[in-house]
């Protein structure tokens, strides 16, 4: 996403990370009690996982992230008035990559007087999955971290189609 | 806002110790969340660079298009 950010900041397309409860706690990195604590962990995370992106913190009860649905990772993308034009339950950067061209060329219809209006789509996108970089991900919140998860979804996870 | 938002019960909910269904699988609810196009609340967040209280709606407006991630560590 990091990247995705970079090749859009030109066409001013502001990109920004909201840091919501840790999804999968364990000993290294656990729970959230305090908002001081969130704020060292979110730190924790720019300097291990590495992002050129605005972090944004919320609240400690998670506000913004619950009004949103509480995905662990998901993406919105808003207009300038302040309406969310997409939103995915997971994030992945090519599905977002594919909707920022596509509203950027509605931008662009529109400065040129084309009379668009909006309608709703419903589609799945598909998105690799990546298990060595998932459990890599997960262990850095510690044994028990990794521990609840298997025994959650099986050591196997993931198997077949979605 | 729904009565979820309140109570000093939403912390401990919201922030589980342990992954488990039971803990989690209640918060999620993408299914419920705003329909693209509708109007949004807006939220105060943390800036961590400075520490400075930002409103989302306000960052909207500084962008034609903002994504938002959302995420952590684990």
């Amino acid at each position: 996403m990091n990247s995705v950010a970079a090749q859009f900041r030109a066409r001013d397309v502001g990109s920004y990370f909201i840091y919501t409860n840790e999804a999968h706690p364990g000993e290294l990195i656990p729970h959230h009690t305090s908002f001081g604590q969130k704020l060292a962990q979110a730190r924790m995370m720019t300097e291990r996982i590495g992002t050129d992106r605005p972090i944004l913190v919320d609240s400690l009860q998670g506000h913004c992230h619950q009004y949103f649905g509480s995905m662990p990772n998901m993406t919105w993308i808003f207009n300038r008035a302040g309406r969310p034009l997409y939103s995915s339950d997971w994030t992945d950067s090519s599905s977002v990559a594919n909707a920022l061209e596509y509203y950027l060329g509605v931008a662009t219809e529109r400065r040129g007087g084309a009379n668009v209006t909006g309608f709703n789509v419903r589609r799945l996108d598909y998105r690799e999955r990546d298990r060595a970089r998932f459990f890599e991900i997960l262990a850095l919140g510690g044994p028990a971290a990794v521990e609840q998860f298997e025994a959650m979804f099986g050591p196997q996870w993931p198997v077949g189609d979605e | 806002m729904s009565e979820r938002f309140k109570g000093p019960e939403l912390l401990e909910e919201y922030n589980y110790a342990v992954f488990a269904a039971e803990g989690f699988e209640p918060l999620m609810r993408f299914e419920q969340s705003p329909p693209p196009g509708s109007l949004v609340a807006d939220f105060q967040l943390t800036l961590l660079a400075t520490g400075d209280s930002v409103s989302m709606q306000e960052i909207s407006r500084r962008h034609l298009l903002t994504v938002f991630e959302f995420g952590s560590v684990t």
